[in-house]
Formats: C-alpha cells, structure tokens, sequence
C-alpha cells in the first residue's frame, strides 16, 4: 500500500467507512510509515477542531412547518399526465424487476387466449359460410306435398346436400348483441313419387296440378287421368275429384283441358245437379264452339229438366255458332211433349 | 445554612458552572475559532462543502450521501478527502 492510498484511507477510517480488512491494512502501514501516522494525527485534529463550530440543529416547529409547506406545495402542482406517470414508474421500476417472469407469463396466457380465441371464430365463420350464408337455417319444405308412407308409392328425394331452391324467407330475427342472425325460410324441393292411380297421396297430387299447375300440357295430363278414373267409375267422390274437374272446366284458360273435363264429367250429368249446372254453363259461356257443342251432346239425356230446357232455348235462340242453335232446336224440338 | 461544624457554606460556590458564557475566555476562543472554520467552509466548492458537512455533521453514510447527488459512493469519498485537505491547509495555521 502507498501513502497515496493511505491518505485517502484515512479520511475515510476517521468517518468510519473503511472494511475491517482495509482497518487492518491501514494500521500496518501506518505502523511503519511515520509520514501516514502524522496524517493521521492531523486529520483526528482536523475533525476535532471541525467539532468546534456549532451547528445549528432546526426547531421542531420550523421542520414541521417546512414539511407542512412542502406538502402543499406539492399538492398545488398539476397532475401529471398517465404516460408521465407510467414514464416514471417504468424509470423507479426498471432495476427492480422482479415481476418479470411473472409478466412473461402473463403475456404468454394472453397470447394463448387471444389465438385459439381467434381460430374459433375463424373456423365458426368458415363452417357457416359453407352452410350457407346462415348462421341457422330451419328449412321446411312446402309446395311439395309430404308424401305419405305407403307400399307403392315410393318417394325419392333429390340428392341430399344440392342446395334446394328457396322459395321464400319467413322470419329474421337479430340476437341482441351479436352477429348472428337467425333466418327461417323454406326451400322448395323437386321430388319424385311414383304410385297407382288410386293411391290418395297421387290424386290429390293430380288435382293440385290440375289447378295450380302453370304448364298446360301439365294440367291437360292430370285433368285427362282424373276424367278417365271417372269414366271408369273408380272412386270419383263429388267432393274430390269431380270438384276439381268442374272447376278445370269453368276457370281453366286451355280449351283441350275444359274438353278433358268435360268428358271425365260424363257420367254424373243425369245425377248430380251441380255437374249439370257446370256443364250448363260451359255451354252457356264457353268461349270454344267445340266445348259447347260436347256440353249440348252430354245434355241429351237430361232434357226433362227445366234449366236445361231453358238453357236449350236460349242456346237456340242466341247461340252465335249456327250449328249449335241447330243441334239445340232439335233437341228441345225431339221433347215437345214435356215443355 | 450551617455546617456541623458552624461555619458558613456559599451553596453557589459548590455548584459547577459548565455553562459556556461562565469562561468568557474560553467562550471567545471558541466563537474565533468556529468563525475560521465557517470561513474555511465558504472555501470549498459547494458540492465538497456539502459532502463534508453532510458526512462530519449530519453523519450520513457515504453511499447515502451519493445517492442524494446522484453520483456513486466512490465519488463520493474522493470528494471527502479533497474536502478534508483544503479544510486542513486552510486550518493550518490554527494549529
């Protein structure tokens, strides 16, 4: 050890700085260098002699008010900003980093969260995109009449899976507070039946072509089955299918549909007042002269009745298709005696 | 008041007087010297002054006294010891 260090060491041993092992070094130095031990004496003097001036220790009352005055001070100032605030407590905190596995942590959760969080949705959004569009969809199909379970009639649904047509949407309804979005429509699915003439599920699917269908040779095929199954005298109920051959026969546009009708009525002119009158009218009104000249030969056998008779009279009379005003005269002219 | 032997006793002269201004002498070779320290104080560069008085009158550790002017221990202590050799030559002649 030098003196230089020495010296230094002195000042600090006098304040009571210096390690036991630094003491202990000092002192043998000093023990053989007399030019370090008179430093030492002069700086015990120097400390001595520095004991001499008096200091002047502060009242309690004036701390207490130089405390009291700090605070307000302090609380005076204006509130710092947050990124101020965070600025500083990051500076305090940036030696002390004991959290920092724990925030590591932390950070690693939320990361996890977020990802598999984000993948659901994503995988949510993909699955109804290929269903569709639609979050939910109850689909029911109408139009297409359920088919009835029975031995002949064999029902083959389209493939399942080809997107069926959708007729129409019937409600939609938002969840609060969310995407989703529940839509009810209902599709229209082509099927196919197969079944006997006298399966009830293929007549009334007959009488629905008969009347709703938009294809004319559609509805001339269907009218010209149920007219043949009343010709045949299977099953041809007057609320069933004689219904819908009258109405074919009234209201239908195609003159061959009317024809159809008209024939499959045949059979019910002498006993059922309400063909009669159908038929009366088609040949009152229809606007075919060939319609009305197949109502005046299915009339024939019921001229004792009056309206027809009336009827007959004023076909003869106003009738603008020479032929049928003949054909009339010599029907109601081959009955004079029952006027 | 009389003692057991009838003589009289000044119980003033029994009291030690340790008060400072009791040795006017001394009193003033005190209030002398403490003015040349004061000046020998106004030496020093404000930071030394502050170190010194902090560590020989307020006896604060020397690390606690480098934290409080944002420097390090060791400064802290060289600034000590250049401290205590100006007060020394500037006191020397006291001596």
């Amino acid at each position: 050890m030098n003196c230089e260090v020495a010296h230094e060491r002195i000042v600090a041993a006098a304040y009571g700085e210096l390690g036991d092992e630094q003491t202990h070094e000092l002192e043998r130095h000093i023990a053989g260098c007399s030019d370090c031990a008179a430093e030492r004496e002069q700086m015990l003097a120097l400390k001595a002699l520095a004991e001499m001036l008096p200091v002047e220790e502060p009242s309690a009352n004036l701390v207490a008010r130089a405390r009291l005055r700090l605070d307000e001070a302090l609380d005076a100032l204006p509130p710092r900003r947050w990124y101020e605030r965070l600025g500083q407590r990051l500076k305090n905190n940036i030696a002390g980093l004991q959290a920092a596995p724990v925030a590591a942590c932390l950070l690693l959760l939320i990361g996890a969260g977020a990802g598999s969080l984000g993948s659901y949705q994503f995988a949510r959004n993909r699955a109804a995109h290929t269903a569709g569009g639609v979050q939910t969809a109850e689909a029911s199909a109408v139009n297409a009449p359920a088919p009835t379970p029975s031995a002949q009639a064999q029902v083959q649904a389209q493939t399942q899976g080809v997107p069926a047509e959708i007729a129409n949407v019937s409600s939609i309804v938002r969840k609060p507070n969310s995407h989703l979005v529940e839509v009810r429509y209902n599709q229209l699915v082509p099927q196919k039946t197969e079944g006997s003439l006298d399966d009830p599920a293929i007549r009334r699917l007959l009488m629905m072509a008969s009347q709703s269908s938009a294809s004319a040779e559609v509805r001339g095929d269907s009218v010209a089955l149920l007219a043949d199954e009343c010709k045949a005298g299977h099953s041809c109920q007057a609320a069933g299918i004689r219904a819908a051959l009258m109405a074919a026969l009234r209201y239908d546009k195609n003159a061959s549909v009317r024809e159809k009708a008209l024939a499959g009525l045949e059979p019910y002119v002498a006993q059922d007042v309400r063909v009669r009158d159908a038929v009366l009218e088609a040949l009152m009104n229809d606007a075919a002269p060939k319609i009305r000249t197949a109502a005046l030969n299915i009339l024939e056998p019921v001229e004792g009745d009056t309206s027809v008779r009336q009827v007959l009279h004023s076909v003869a009379d106003t009738d603008e298709n020479p032929y049928i005003r003949t054909v009339s005269r010599q029907v109601l002219s081959r009955e004079p005696e029952i006027q | 008041m009389v003692d057991h032997q009838g003589g009289e006793i000044d119980l003033l002269a029994s009291v030690s007087d340790d008060r400072s201004f009791s040795n006017p002498a001394k009193e003033l070779d005190r209030k002398v010297l403490g003015e040349k320290i004061q000046l020998a104080l106004e030496k020093l560069t404000p930071r030394e002054r502050m170190v010194f008085e902090l560590k020989h009158y307020q006896g604060l550790r020397l690390r606690v006294i480098g934290e409080m002017l944002n420097t390090t221990e060791e400064t802290a202590k060289n600034t000590l010891f250049r401290a205590t050799k100006k007060l020394r030559a500037q006191l020397a002649e006291l001596r």
